[in-house]
């Protein structure tokens, strides 16, 4: 009982020391990833016209009040999935497009 | 039993490899106590003088592995006056750490900008090492002070995003983001540094404000009166050892 409790320990305290010698850059590039997808997310919720489904493009100039990012979107692209349907030979959805660039001295440097 | 003359050629090797051996660490000590003071000299042109940075950010799918990121730092000038206030020698590891010391009534910074320093102070410490495996938490520690250069950078300026999303049912799926950031950057303030426990590095940098505001003899709008950042850098790449499994 003695030897299996020792077994134990021993392979929790390897196990911690495994973790411990993998520390590296891969944790830091996860969570800058993670970081990315929210900023993205917040930036693309600000367009108030946000199709339901299809594909959304911009860009912004981001700068920070109080600690927290505000977007200046000017350009942004909307391609709705649901859009006309063309009664041709082949029933087919195409999707409508909308493309804006918003004028602005912030624009990209 | 041992001959005489045995005796005297080994009593001879070993003080021959001893004195050589001090020899080799005079040399070490002199190169790396050379690079540090180097080093701190650059970290003193970083924070009085300025440097530019440029970073960029692309991931695609939100996958980790398809992340690209790239820092890059330049600074170019030469400072008159500084002094070095510490030096420490750790033989044993052969890293050298030195602290430097400027003192300037003024001077021109990165963007031209005549600045009147008011014979403040500043002070920068640096590491370094002539045996390239101590290097690790010294490369991670430049690693780290660039990523808070480039996180002051974003947060002081600003960064231009740009990204491609999918909506379905209103959920929102990132595709590519992208981000950017060219800057200048001068008077950031180093307040903390160190290496965690994982042996990961992180600095810690701030700007203050109100004092640049006063030095620059121009209003800065901000709602922070002192923007605070920490930088990260890491010894081990497991990244690139993820990336290709």
């Amino acid at each position: 009982m003695k030897t299996v409790s020792i077994f134990i320990l021993l392979a929790v305290f390897m196990s911690g020391s495994y973790t411990f010698s993998w520390a590296g850059n891969k944790q830091m590039v996860e969570k800058t990833v993670e970081e990315l997808d929210e900023l993205n997310k917040e930036a693309v919720q600000q367009i108030p016209d946000l199709p339901e489904n299809g594909k959304v493009d911009i860009k912004a100039r981001v700068t920070y009040e109080k600690k927290k990012p505000v977007f200046n979107i000017y350009y942004k692209k909307t391609a709705e999935k649901d859009g006309s349907i063309n009664f041709n030979d082949q029933q087919q959805k195409t999707p409508s497009q909308n493309e804006e660039t918003i004028k602005n001295d912030q624009q990209d440097n | 039993m041992i001959s005489k003359t045995t005796k005297v050629l080994l009593i001879t090797i070993t003080v021959m490899s001893i004195l050589a051996a001090s020899v080799w660490a005079g040399n070490k000590r002199i190169m790396s106590t050379r690079a540090a003071k180097v080093l701190a000299e650059r970290a003193l042109v970083e924070s009085v003088y300025g440097l530019k940075v440029r970073a960029t950010e692309e991931v695609q799918d939100m996958i980790a592995a398809s992340f690209i990121g790239r820092t890059e730092s330049k600074t170019s000038a030469r400072i008159s006056g500084v002094k070095f206030e510490e030096v420490i020698y750790d033989a044993q590891k052969d890293i050298a750490k030195v602290t430097a010391t400027v003192q300037l009534a003024n001077i021109e910074n990165i963007d031209g900008q005549v600045m009147d320093l008011q014979n403040k102070v500043f002070r920068r410490v640096a590491f370094a090492t002539s045996t390239p495996s101590q290097a690790g938490p010294l490369q991670a520690l430049r690693a780290a002070e660039v990523d808070a250069y480039k996180q002051l950078a974003k947060r002081v300026v600003g960064f231009t995003l740009e990204s491609q999303t999918t909506v379905e049912n209103y959920i929102l799926k990132s595709d590519t983001v992208k981000t950017k950031v060219l800057a200048t950057m001068y008077l950031a303030q180093l307040t903390d540094y160190g290496w965690d426990d994982a042996g990961d590095a992180y600095v810690k940098m701030s700007l203050d404000i109100a004092a640049i505001s006063e030095i620059l003899g121009e209003e800065i709008v901000s709602d922070e009166k002192v923007i605070e950042v920490e930088g990260a850098g890491a010894q081990v790449d497991d990244f690139k050892k993820a990336q290709a499994q």
